[in-house]
């Protein structure tokens, strides 16, 4: 019970890279600065998988990036939250059927919530953490 | 000191003064902003050109009977606006609201019936070329005779 309030008010966020071109990570990083600010909302960008409850998954997944994807989803915590920021991580975008891709995420790990756009922008990963931690609020 | 703990004392009872944190608050996309294509199928006539400029492979048109399937798969759209730019007949807008946020993927499709004409002469399936002639000839003019026909039927005698 103290689990499941406390990870919903204040979920730790992974901010994993598989093959993206830095535009969605950008915009992650715009969303933890003074204008979106959601660490009112107790979120934190963590270093290590194993602290964090919710992963934000960008780019299209990579052949080299796709080990350390696997690796990282088992070194997080149960009950685990993955969101997929921006179109390549949504469908691999303008990269489907790249030599080196094999396909977006959701073909290797479960994911919850997909936040379009290319680049995301700051407001809808918001509305994609907020769909995150109602998974959270309802204890699945 | 004490006044400083008068004020630490205050503060304990004082509301906090962050702001409440919710979709209504936040700052607003701002105007012109590049979003998901809206595709209006009124205005439509399956030229494709459309498909033709896309990067991302995100339009495709088929041809089903007597009307013409246009399906979008917006999970893969890059928001470059090539296809807005390019559509003969203003058919594509940006969104207003952006970008969106789903839980299941099938929400990024959008699939539209885009309705055809007949061949004036032999009754092949033709696109409707009426907003293109409004645009040629200027509003209410009559549809020149070789924008009703079928592209075989034109070249006969
Ligand atoms: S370019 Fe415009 S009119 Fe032509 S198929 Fe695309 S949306 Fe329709
Ligand atoms: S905005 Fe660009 S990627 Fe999206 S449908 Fe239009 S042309 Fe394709």
């Amino acid at each position: 019970m103290i689990f499941k309030i406390g990870r919903s008010k204040s979920p730790w966020l992974f901010h994993l890279n598989t093959g993206s071109c830095n535009g969605c990570d950008i915009e992650i990083i715009a969303l933890f600065a003074s204008r979106y600010d959601v660490e009112r909302l107790g979120c934190k960008l963590v270093g290590s998988p194993k602290h964090a409850d919710i992963c934000l998954v960008t780019g299209p997944v990579t052949a080299r990036s796709k080990e350390p994807l696997l690796r990282i989803y088992d070194m997080l915590p149960n009950p685990k939250v993955v969101v997929c920021v921006g179109t390549c991580s949504i469908s691999s975008g303008v990269f489907t059927d790249g030599y080196s891709i094999v396909g977006p995420a959701h073909k290797l790990i479960p994911v919850t919530a997909y936040v379009g756009g290319c680049s995301a922008h700051p407001k809808n990963i918001f509305l994609g953490l907020q769909k995150a931690i109602e998974v959270f609020k309802e204890g699945r | 000191m004490l006044p400083l703990i008068r004020i630490l004392i205050e503060n304990i009872f004082k509301p906090p003064i962050t702001e409440e944190i919710s979709a209504a608050n936040l700052p607003e996309h701002p105007g012109g902003f590049h979003g998901y294509p809206e595709h209006d199928p009124s205005r439509c006539i399956a030229c494709g050109i459309c498909q033709y400029f896309c990067p991302a492979k995100v339009i495709k048109i088929s041809q089903i009977d007597d009307k013409m399937n246009y399906h979008m798969d917006l999970d893969q759209c890059t928001c470059c606006g090539q296809c807005i730019d390019y559509c003969p007949t203003n058919a594509i807008k940006h969104r207003p609201n952006p970008y969106f946020v789903a839980t299941n993927l099938d929400d990024f499709k959008v699939d539209h019936q885009i309705k055809l004409i007949k061949c004036a002469k032999c009754g092949a399936f033709i696109p409707d070329m009426t907003l293109i002639a409004h645009k040629l000839f200027g509003e209410g003019k009559p549809v020149p005779k070789h924008l009703t026909m079928c592209p075989k039927c034109k070249r006969k005698p």
